[in-house]
């Protein structure tokens, strides 16, 4: 480096020559578009969501005061039993590795689940309802369970359209669910603390934050994803290459030889 | 269900891909005992890597710790990529963006992004200061025979830290393919990769680490194209076809019939799920992460791959400068196609495994569990396990090869015994690898964390301790001793702070706000910032740096006449 003062001073900031001048000025362009793609965007999008609920979450909140009542039609526990299921259906929920959002959460689905289910089954089947499923609940070996588990699910077999509709979405899905989740500490009634904490539960599992990001289909993805799993390595290998090109364009200017 | 492009009648691709869907619809054991197909096709390559490391093995220092400087640009690219690509790459990758969502890709970006900055600051300057080991340089720099004992005792560190995940993913591997259990597994694949190092050294280990990086992408992108073709996404660029299954696992999907026939996993589940926003949203509550832990998590990996000892160390290896910058552009290009491809498994593997029926799978093993799910043929899935194996194991070789490096090279002969002979460095190299394979292995066995999580942790530690040395090291003269020592010191008191927090537990109060703020995986996103702050702050207020390193740095690293 032809230094100035000959003191060999040499600082990022403050380059003493055209060759450090052209290569900090590189370097810093190069940093600064990588900062803005990677933080800038984030940024951007924690910016701009929004807080949005999912259907299931809709249905919930217009037939919660009915339920928790006691009041409500048939077609609003069918509603309820089947937002309860969607959360029961996400795979986070059953994540071991998050007790401490889920806490007793699972605890309380399970139960709410049986709950319904029992209110919506006719009464001439609620006794069989119950035993079944008690007998299931009770066991404590896998294998016992999984036995049990089918007997449960035999009964159910024709009666499926008390809980689940047939024109409903999703309704194989729902119907293992229901088989694997059910629980039966509270067919009668349920207690108040579950009410309360269902409110919590649902906001939890059935609200994300969204935005023209989020929702924006790209190649089929949701934008975001696609700008962050593919377009920023992409972008990572283009600066790459840039930062190697213009470095043998400069040497060149410079007749730098490595 | 969305799809680009349906292909599906391409009669030569169903020819090309008949044998894949042998038994897809017929039920499979996910764990079960010894498989003796996939267990050939790992012996047959765990053969050849050592037969490669015996043809091409060290025969002298030289050899061993820098292979000579006789590797092309591509194959340098080759072994970076190689090198880079872990068990954290090929398993850890999808198990976080499977467990975590769209906070998984905060490790795809960090782990990717990181790479700019390793070649725009670090690259070409490391390859013209013209040393052997990241020690050798801090040493060097620093003027200082403590800084460069510390510095060695750090890589020995970092290189455990990072090989600790490692062993993790090869003891999962292991115990999937023969049966065993996974301490016994930890132990077989342990001393494997232990024995073929040794025998290989790097210049081994680098031809090695082309013939595994061929192995690994082919083993993994195989079974991701086979997924997206029996699921009815575009298959022709897994990449790009996965992106509907994501919507779709926004959106939910009910029970897709194509052609007649429906769709389901190998245990005879529907193909279907309830709507799960919360694995593409951003830091959806759900997933219990927070933006900032997004942020946190992708800057200090950033900064972590510009700071790791056995990536600096690979740009000693390459014969100019421009080489050294060159095999980072195809290091990075060969890594990201297995980035682009990883988060097929996560997106498949949601999927696959909704139905409760399934149970709760190992995060870790998710990308052999969805090839299984996903009705792949048993011998494609055991050669996806053997590719896993590989990515271990080719990182683990330059992991035992940089810490083998610290110990002998650093610590024994430039700060115990300088007059010691290449013979007796090559021995103490050996012995030192012994070491930390025998410390390895031993932490491996308590499987701490996710394989991803526990390599984030030698990301962070890097970021803190060598990152801000290399980088004021190389680009401000006026970093001195007393600066480097007082950054080191701070780099070194936070990461204490944070790993010491994580061992103790929520036994004391502050465990939950320093866990939170300071975790394990991210704690440099405060840690490498304050280490750099300290530095330049106590290299003003002491003597300046000498005038002959000064020298060196402004005629040899930056001048445009070296």
């Amino acid at each position: 480096m032809e230094d100035k003062n000959n003191d060999y001073r040499l600082s990022f900031f403050k380059p003493n020559n055209e060759y450090s001048r052209s290569n900090r000025n590189l370097v810093f362009t190069l940093v600064i578009i990588w900062a803005m793609a990677v933080f800038g965007f984030h940024i951007l999008m924690r910016i701009i969501e929004k807080p949005k609920p999912e259907e299931a979450m809709i249905e919930y909140q217009k037939v919660k005061t009915n339920v928790f009542s006691e009041k409500s039609s048939v077609q609003e526990k069918q509603k309820f039993c089947s937002s309860v299921m969607s959360v029961l259906g996400k795979a986070y929920l059953r994540d071991p590795k998050l007790k401490k959002i889920n806490k007793d959460y699972q605890e309380v689905l399970n139960n709410t689940l049986g709950w319904i289910s029992y209110s919506l089954m006719p009464k001439n089947l609620r006794k069989e309802f119950e035993n079944k499923l008690k007998s299931y609940n009770s066991e404590k070996t896998e294998e016992k369970i999984s036995e049990k588990r089918g007997f449960f699910s035999d009964f159910m077999e024709p009666h499926w359209n008390f809980i689940i509709p047939k024109d409903s979405k999703f309704s194989n899905v729902k119907k293992s669910i229901f088989i694997y989740q059910i629980k039966s500490d509270n067919l009668f009634k349920l207690p108040s603390e579950y009410q309360k904490k269902m409110d919590v539960i649902m906001e939890l599992y059935l609200v994300h934050n969204q935005s023209f990001l989020t929702d924006t289909k790209f190649l089929g993805f949701p934008f975001h994803y696609f700008y962050s799993a593919i377009f920023l390595l992409v972008l990572f290998v283009f600066l790459c290459w840039v930062y190697a090109y213009q470095t043998e364009v400069l040497n060149k200017k410079f007749s730098v030889e490595e | 269900m969305k799809k680009l492009f349906n292909l599906k009648s391409f009669l030569i691709a169903g020819l090309f891909l008949l044998p894949a869907f042998v038994n897809a619809s017929t039920a499979v054991e996910l764990e079960g005992g010894f498989k003796t197909g996939p267990a050939i096709i790992l012996i047959t390559i765990l053969i050849a890597f050592i037969l490669v490391g015996i043809v091409f093995r060290a025969k002298n220092t030289n050899d061993f710790y820098a292979a000579g400087r006789s590797i092309s640009r591509v194959g340098s690219g080759m072994a970076i990529a190689s090198n880079w690509m872990s068990a954290a790459s090929f398993l850890g990758m999808a198990a976080l963006m499977y467990g975590f969502g769209y906070h998984g890709l905060a490790y795809v970006v960090g782990w990717t992004g990181g790479y700019v900055l390793l070649l725009v600051l670090m690259a070409g300057q490391i390859r013209r200061y013209g040393k052997y080991t990241a020690s050798d340089f801090i040493g060097d720099r620093f003027y200082s025979r403590g800084l460069r004992a510390s510095a060695a005792v750090i890589v020995i560190i970092i290189s455990i830290a990072y090989c600790v995940g490692q062993f993790g993913g090869i003891g999962i591997m292991f115990k999937w393919i023969l049966g065993l259990n996974y301490e016994l597994s930890v132990i077989i694949g342990g001393s494997v990769v232990l024995s073929y190092t040794l025998i290989s050294g790097m210049l081994g280990v680098t031809k090695n680490q082309q013939i595994q990086y061929v192995i690994i992408i082919v083993s993994f992108i195989i079974p991701s194209v086979i997924l997206c073709f029996k699921f009815d996404y575009f298959w022709l660029l897994p990449p790009i076809g996965y992106g509907a299954v994501v919507s779709d696992i926004v959106t939910g999907i009910s029970a897709p019939i194509v052609d007649g026939v429906a769709m389901a996993n190998s245990i005879g589940n529907d193909f279907a799920m309830m709507p799960n926003p919360e694995f593409a949203m951003p830091w959806d509550n759900a997933t219990g992460k927070s933006f900032f832990q997004w942020m946190a998590v992708a800057f200090s990996l950033m900064i972590g791959t510009a700071g790791l000892p056995h990536v600096l160390q690979r740009f000693y290896v390459v014969p100019k400068t421009s080489d050294a910058r060159w095999s980072v552009v195809w290091g990075l290009f060969f890594i990201c196609i297995l980035y682009w491809v990883a988060p097929v498994y996560s997106a498949f593997g949601e999927v696959l495994s909704s139905n409760p029926e399934v149970g709760k799978l190992a995060k870790d093993a998710i990308v052999v569990y969805t090839a299984q799910l996903g009705g792949v043929n048993n011998l494609v899935v055991g050669f996806l396990a053997a590719g896993g194996v590989s990515a271990a194991f080719s990182t683990v070789s330059g992991l035992f090869v940089s810490g083998a490096s610290a110990f002998s090279h650093d610590l024994y002969v430039k700060v115990f015994n300088p007059e010691a002979d290449s013979k007796t460095q090559l021995k103490v190299a050996r012995i030192g690898t012994v070491i930390m394979a025998l410390i390895v292995t031993s932490i491996a066995l308590f499987k701490l964390a996710l394989i991803g999580q526990l390599v984030a942790v030698a990301f962070s530690l890097a970021a803190c301790t060598m990152f801000p040395l290399f980088l004021l090291g190389i680009w401000w003269s006026g970093s001195n001793r007393q600066g480097a020592i007082a950054g080191l010191i701070v780099g070194v008191v936070i990461s204490l702070i944070s790993l010491l927090n994580s061992m103790l537990g929520d036994i004391w109060i502050f465990y939950d706000f320093l866990n939170y703020w300071l975790g394990p995986w991210y704690f440099a996103w405060i840690g490498a910032p304050m280490a750099i702050f300290a530095n330049i702050i106590v290299s003003k207020m002491t003597p300046e740096t000498p005038i002959e390193i000064r020298k060196f740095l402004a005629e040899k690293v930056h001048s445009s006449a070296s």
